[in-house]
């Protein structure tokens, strides 16, 4: 009975631990930017160990490829994003590659603050769309949304 | 306290002996198939029952999933090599809109249907128990293939495992062949 209550706690544990698991990670400093002028959001992403995700530029349509979303409303215009090169993964037993992303690596977006931004610290919403895959799972497509604070002077 | 760190030791050899067992032992052999009645992007309704007498291969897909994309044109080769012989494949496509399914997967010309589980139900009810329980159970069989015998009984069942990924299908044919030959 004992060794049963044992099982019964310790699993308990470790299937809430691996339910809350964050398989990617996002981190996006303060961005400082003065009304009229162009700066950068620099996102911070952080696969988990032994996962990778789809690239954002990727050799199949239906791939779903990692994009992220900013939203500048009305106060910022959103330019240009740059992402990093992908790194090979080879789908064993075929000739084919996918693009994918893993370990750390950072999304560039370049932005312009509209002249009549007020000063003041804005906080612009951004979503990180991924498909993630370890060795042994495809997981369904998954988004991160996150704030991100721009400071205006 | 020895009786209390030996129910320690085992409990501790269950807990890491069984998530490995289950990746490396396919799962549900012998169990009866969970039945199901889909509609396919033909428009046609399909259920496992009106198959029975014949094998039957099912892929778990999902248009997104390059496992499956990858697999994609060998399980055709399989239909058109097997058919003869009493073989059905299925492809269950997991939670995806029907226009998408149909667009992505016309590439492949598949002549064997393509069913959808738009809500997951019958892939979440082939989830192996116990496997990947972090996951919502729908999402657990993407990418697998099974083979269900004449009367209804799971034969085979590859879980995903991309190291060894046997996009070929060869170990599915070898145990098609073994049924085959056996009449089981």
């Amino acid at each position: 009975m004992m060794r049963w209550l044992i099982i019964f706690l310790l699993n308990s544990f470790i299937v809430s631990g691996q339910i809350n698991e964050e398989l990617v990670k996002v981190n996006v400093p303060k961005v400082i930017v003065q009304a009229g002028k162009q700066s950068v959001i620099s996102v911070s992403v952080e696969v988990k160990n032994g996962y990778h995700i789809q690239a954002h530029e990727v050799r199949d349509e239906f791939i779903k490829p990692t994009t992220l979303e900013v939203d500048g409303g009305k106060e910022f215009i959103i330019e240009k994003q740059v992402f990093p090169s992908a790194k090979k993964f080879k789908l064993e037993g075929t000739d084919q590659y996918l693009d994918v992303y893993d370990g750390r690596f950072e999304i560039q977006t370049f932005f312009t603050a509209q002249k009549k931004t007020q000063v003041s610290i804005h906080h612009l919403n951004g979503k990180l769309n991924y498909q993630a895959c370890d060795s042994v799972r495809c997981l369904f497509p998954r988004s991160i949304e996150f704030s991100i604070d721009v400071d205006v002077r | 306290m020895k009786s209390i760190l030996k129910n320690l030791a085992f409990t501790f050899a269950v807990m890491f002996a069984l998530p490995l067992s289950a990746q490396d032992v396919q799962p549900m052999l012998g169990q009866p198939a969970r039945p199901f009645a889909l509609n396919a992007t033909n428009g046609k309704a399909y259920s496992l029952e009106q198959l029975k007498g014949t094998y039957v291969v099912i892929h778990f897909a999902a248009t997104w999933c390059p496992f499956c994309n990858a697999e994609a044109p060998n399980l055709e080769s399989l239909y058109k090599d097997y058919r003869e012989k009493g073989v059905e494949v299925l492809i269950v496509d997991v939670k995806e809109d029907k226009e998408l399914v149909a667009k992505a997967f016309s590439r492949f010309n598949f002549s064997f249907p393509i069913l959808l589980d738009p809500e997951g139900k019958v892939s979440a009810s082939y989830a192996p128990e116990g496997v990947q329980p972090a996951l919502e159970r729908h999402e657990v069989p993407i990418a697998s293939n099974l083979i269900i015998d004449k009367e209804g009984k799971i034969r085979f069942y590859s879980l995903l495992n991309t190291a060894s990924f046997d996009a070929k299908l060869t170990e599915l044919k070898q145990k098609l062949d073994e049924l085959i030959a056996t009449g089981k």
